[in-house]
C-alpha cells in the first residue's frame, strides 16, 4: 500500500531544507511545508546554506521563518529541489546523519534520500508538492498558495518556458482562487525600478543614493557621537568618491553648509550637535531637508515629512522643499493630509491603495480628497 | 623542556651578566624563587579564568637574544610619534639603541634602567622605589627576576617636562622566538608633570612574548599621562603589568589602545595613598580574527576624598575574544570616594566573545560608586539611515564604531597621539574616511 507523505510528520524534530543559495522553487517549497506544519502545530526548522543575503526579489515570502539549526541532529529531514547531497552545502552532514531523509524534486534520479518523491516531468518542485497537498487533502492557505506560486513562476519563467503545460495553468488558477496574487509576486520577482534608464532594483541603499535617490525618514534615527556636519561631509564625500570625484574642498563645503542652513533657518550651533540626538520633531525634519539640500538628489522621497510638525516648522520645511525644486529633479511627497500641500503645490497627485496607484490627478484632486475623504475612491476601485 | 624549566635552568647564565653581590640581585633572586614556586598562571587561577597563555608558552623562546642588532630609522619611523619633538628610550631585542634614542640628564633623568640599577648616584631612588609596589605574582616575579633593562625616568619636583617621552621596544626576530622582560621605573616628584607614550613593536613574523613591568610613582600634586599603543604584529603577545602609586592631589591617566597583537593582557593597578587623588583609566579595544585582549584593572581607594574614572570601549569582530575585569576596592577609611566605571562592548560578529566583570568591594559607607557594563550590536536602523545618505556599509559601520569609542579619545591630551590613534582606527576598520567629529 502506498504510504502517505504526512506519515513523515511524526518523526521529530523536523528539518526542512534545499540546495545551497536556494531559488524561488526551493524556498517556496520549503516554506509551504513549514507553514503547513505550523498550522498543524508541528515544530520544524527551515534552514539553507546561504552565502550573503536571501534574494531580495523573493522577500514577499515569509523569510523570518528561515533560521539557523539550533540542534545537532534531526529525526526527519525534508529536502526540496536538490538531487545530490553535496548541493546541501554546510547542511549536508546534518542531513545525512538524520534517521529519515525525504527528497521531493522535479529532477531525475536523486542520489540520496530514504524516500524520494520525484516527477521529472513536473515544471517545479512546488508542482510536485502541490499534488501531494491535493492527494492528501492538506489545507492550502493563501500564504501557502503564495509559496507554491513562487516556485511555479520561478521555474516556468512566468509561464513562458516549454515546461509550462495545461496542468501548470490549472494549478496557477487554483492557487489564485485561494488568494495568491500572481501579478504582485511576478512583479516582485521580475519587476525592476528604473531611474534615468538604469535599473536600480538590485542596488544597495548607498548605491541608490549615489544615483541620486534620497529618502527622508518619517522617524529619523539618532546617531550619538556623529555630528550633523561630519555626517553630511562624509555623505557628500562618499558620494563623490563613488562617482570618481575628489573630496569637496573644505571651503566649498563650508559655504554650502552656510547657504543651505540659512535656507532652512537652522541655527549654526545645531550643526555641531550629534545627529538627531535630542532634536525636537521639527528639528529632525528640518535636518532631513537640510541634508536633502546638501545632497541635491535627483529624486527625493519625503515620507510623511509633515507628521509631528507645528505650523511654523511646516512652513519652513515646505519652503525649503519649494526652493530646491528645479527642472532637473523630482520630489515625491507622501502624506495623508492636504495641510502640507497648501505650501508645496504638487504637479501630480496619485492615490495609492493596496500597493497600487488607483487614481491620478492634479493639485485639485488633493483638495477634493480633503473635502470628500477617501471612501469614494475605494468604491470606484471596487466597481 | 617546557618554558618554565628553560627559564629556571638558564638563570645562572643570566647571572653572568649582572652584579650578583648587590641588593638588587637579592630582590631578583627572591623573585626568582617566587616564580619557580608559582610557575606560569593557568586558567585555574580566578584572575586568568578567561585568558590562557598555553598557546604562546609552547614556543621555544630565546630568553636572552645576545647579538646587537641595528635597524634603520626609515624602516621604523612609522612606529614613532614623529611629528612632535620627544625624548626617546628605544630598545631593540631588549638592548638599548643609542642611535634611535634621545635621552637626557638635563634636570630630569630619562635614561636606562641598566644604569640606574648599577650606578651609585641613582641608588637613593632605586632603594626607595624599585620593586616596592610591583606585586609578587607569577609574571611580575618573573620580570623582577630578570630585571636588568628598561626605561628609567625621574622627574624632580616642580618640573614640567615639555616633551613627551616615548618608550619603544622593537623586536627584530632574527631568533625563532623571542621573550622580552623590560622593566620600567618612573618617579615623578611633587608638582611635576610628564607624558609617556609606550609601545611594543615586533618587526617579524616570528613569535614574540613580552612580559613588561612598569612602576610609576606620582608624588603630591603631580600629573602623569600614559598612552599605551598596542598595535603589534599578530605573532606578538604582551603581558603588561603596570603599578601606579599616587600621593595627594596627583592626577594619573592611562589610555590603552589595543588593536593588534595575538594575546594581550593588561594588568593595570592603581594605589591611592593620599587625598584628593584622581585616577583615570581608559581604553579602546578593536580586534578581529582570533585576537584576544584582556583588561584587568584594579583601583585601590585607600584614603578619603579621591576619585577614579574608568571608561573602556571594546569592539570585537570575527572570533576575537575580550575580557574586562574591573576591580574597585574602597577601604573603610576611604570615605567620600567617587569611583566611576564604564565598560561598553560591541560584538560585531556572532562568533566573538566578551567576558565582562565589574568587581566592587566597598567597605566605606559614604561613597559614590557607579558601574555600567553593556554588550550590544551596531544599530541596524542607524546603518540603513547612513547608507541611504550615500555612506557605504563599511564606512557606516566604521563611523558608528568611531563615535562609540570617541569618549575615550576625547581625553587624549596630545593632539598628535589622538591623530595617530584615529588613523590606526581607520586602518583597523579598513576605511579611508576622516573621522573628525
Amino acid at each position: 500500500m502506498k504510504s502517505n507523505f504526512k506519515d513523515n510528520f511524526t518523526g521529530l524534530p523536523i528539518l526542512i531544507t534545499g540546495h545551497v543559495n536556494p531559488d524561488g522553487d526551493a524556498i517556496g517549497s520549503a516554506l509551504a511545508l513549514k507553514l503547513l506544519l505550523d498550522s498543524m502545530h508541528i515544530d520544524s526548522t527551515v534552514s539553507f546554506d546561504i552565502t550573503g543575503d536571501l534574494p531580495s526579489n523573493l522577500n514577499h515570502l515569509p523569510y523570518d521563518l528561515i533560521t539557523t539549526p539550533k540542534l545537532d541532529s534531526f529525526d526527519t529531514v525534508f529536502v526540496f529541489d536538490c538531487g545530490n547531497s553535496s548541493r546541501l552545502g554546510d547542511l549536508e552532514e546534518l542531513v545525512l546523519n538524520s534517521s529519515k531523509v525525504v527528497v521531493v524534486d522535479h529532477h531525475i534520479d536523486p542520489t540520496f534520500g530514504d524516500i524520494q518523491i520525484i516527477d521529472p516531468k513536473a515544471a517545479s518542485t512546488t508542482q510536485v508538492l502541490y499534488r501531494i497537498f491535493k492527494e492528501e487533502e492538506l489545507p492550502i492557505s493563501k500564504e501557502i498558495a503564495d509559496c507554491l506560486m513562487t516556485g511555479l513562476i520561478t521555474d516556468t519563467g512566468r509561464f513562458q518556458y516549454s515546461n509550462t503545460n495545461a496542468e501548470v495553468f490549472a494549478i496557477a488558477s487554483d492557487l489564485m482562487d485561494r488568494g495568491s496574487q500572481l501579478s504582485l509576486i511576478s512583479e516582485n520577482i521580475y519587476g525592476s525600478i528604473e531611474l534615468n534608464g538604469e535599473d536600480i532594483s538590485e542596488l544597495a541603499p548607498e548605491e541608490r543614493a549615489h544615483n541620486g535617490v534620497f529618502l527622508s525618514f518619517q522617524y529619523p534615527v539618532e546617531i550619538p557621537g556623529v555630528s550633523v556636519t561630519n555626517f553630511i561631509k562624509t555623505a557628500i564625500n562618499e558620494t563623490r568618491k563613488a562617482k570618481g570625484l575628489e573630496d569637496m574642498p573644505a571651503k566649498d563645503m563650508l559655504k554650502m553648509i552656510r547657504e543651505k542652513s540659512e535656507l532652512l533657518e537652522i541655527d549654526r550651533k545645531f550643526l555641531s550637535r550629534s545627529l538627531n540626538e535630542g532634536f525636537s520633531g521639527g528639528e529632525k525634519k528640518r535636518n532631513e531637508i537640510f541634508q536633502m539640500a546638501m545632497l541635491e538628489p535627483k529624486l527625493a522621497i519625503l515620507d510623511e515629512t509633515d507628521s509631528g510638525l507645528d505650523i511654523d516648522a511646516l512652513r519652513i520645511v515646505a519652503n525649503g522643499v519649494n526652493k530646491l525644486k528645479s527642472k532637473d529633479n523630482a520630489v515625491i511627497v507622501i502624506t495623508h493630509y492636504q495641510r502640507l500641500l497648501d505650501y508645496i503645490v504638487p504637479d501630480f497627485v496619485h492615490v495609492l491603495h493596496d500597493g497600487k496607484i488607483v487614481k491620478t490627478g492634479d493639485a485639485s484632486l488633493a483638495l477634493e480628497l480633503e473635502a470628500k475623504g477617501y471612501d469614494w475612491i475605494k468604491e470606484e476601485v471596487i466597481s | 623542556m617546557d618554558l618554565k624549566e628553560k627559564i629556571v635552568s638558564s638563570y645562572v647564565a643570566f647571572e653572568d651578566g649582572v652584579n650578583i653581590n648587590s641588593d638588587i640581585h637579592e630582590i631578583r633572586t627572591d623573585a626568582f624563587q617566587q616564580f619557580e614556586k608559582l610557575g606560569f598562571p593557568s586558567k585555574k587561577l580566578e584572575a586568568w579564568k578567561y585568558t590562557s597563555l598555553n598557546a604562546i608558552l609552547k614556543e621555544d623562546y630565546s630568553i636572552f637574544p645576545d647579538n646587537e642588532k641595528s635597524i634603520n630609522l626609515a624602516d621604523v619611523k612609522q612606529y614613532f610619534i614623529h611629528d612632535i619633538d620627544t625624548y626617546k628610550v628605544i630598545f631593540i631585542d631588549g638592548k638599548y639603541s643609542s642611535f634611535l634614542s634621545e635621552t637626557t640628564h638635563d634636570s630630569i633623568d630619562v635614561c636606562l634602567m641598566s644604569s640606574a640599577l648599577t650606578k651609585a648616584k641613582y641608588k637613593p631612588i632605586i632603594e626607595n622605589y624599585f620593586n616596592k609596589i610591583a606585586k609578587q605574582d607569577n609574571l611580575t616575579s618573573l620580570n623582577t627576576a630578570f630585571s636588568k633593562e628598561g626605561a628609567y625616568i625621574h622627574i624632580p619636583k616642580n618640573t614640567e617636562v615639555e616633551k613627551p617621552i616615548q618608550i619603544i621596544n622593537f623586536t627584530t626576530g632574527t631568533e625563532a622566538a623571542t621573550m622580552l622582560q623590560p622593566r620600567n621605573l618612573i618617579v615623578v616628584e611633587q608638582n611635576a608633570h610628564v607624558q609617556i607614550i609606550e609601545r611594543h613593536q615586533s618587526l617579524t613574523e616570528n613569535a614574540v612574548f613580552t612580559n613588561v613591568v612598569t612602576e610609576i610613582y606620582a608624588d603630591r600634586h603631580s600629573t602623569v599621562d600614559v598612552y599605551k599603543i598596542q598595535n603589534d604584529h599578530i605573532s606578538a603577545s604582551l603581558v603588561d603589568n603596570t603599578f601606579i602609586e599616587q600621593q595627594s592631589e596627583s592626577i594619573v591617566s592611562v589610555h590603552t589602545f589595543s588593536f593588534g597583537g595575538n594575546i594581550t593582557r593588561n594588568n593595570l593597578n592603581f594605589y591611592q595613598r593620599g587625598e584628593h587623588i584622581d585616577s583615570i583609566l581608559k581604553g579602546i579595544t578593536i580586534i578581529e580574527g582570533k585576537q584576544h585582549v584582556d583588561h584587568h584593572t584594579l583601583v585601590h581607594h585607600i584614603e578619603p576624598n579621591c576619585e577614579s574614572h574608568q571608561d573602556y570601549k571594546g569592539i570585537f569582530d570575527e572570533r576575537s575574544t575580550g575580557v574586562f575585569n574591573g576591580k574597585v576596592v574602597v577601604e573603610k577609611e576611604a570615605q567620600k570616594t567617587n569611583a566611576y566605571q564604564k565598560n561598553n562592548n560591541i560584538l560585531v560578529s556572532d562568533k566573538s566573545t566578551i567576558n565582562a566583570k565589574p568587581q566592587l568591594e566597598i567597605f566605606a559607607d559614604d561613597v559614590k560608586c557607579s558601574h555600567g557594563c553593556t554588550i550590544g550590536q551596531l544599530d541596524e536602523e542607524a546603518l540603513f539611515y547612513m547608507q541611504q545618505r550615500g555612506i557605504g556599509i563599511k564606512e557606516a559601520r566604521a563611523l558608528l564604531m568611531y563615535a562609540f569609542a570617541n569618549t575615550v579619545l576625547e581625553s587624549v591630551k596630545i593632539p598628535e597621539v589622538k591623530d595617530r590613534i584615529t588613523k590606526l582606527i581607520a586602518n583597523k576598520l579598513n576605511v579611508n574616511i576622516a573621522f573628525n567629529i
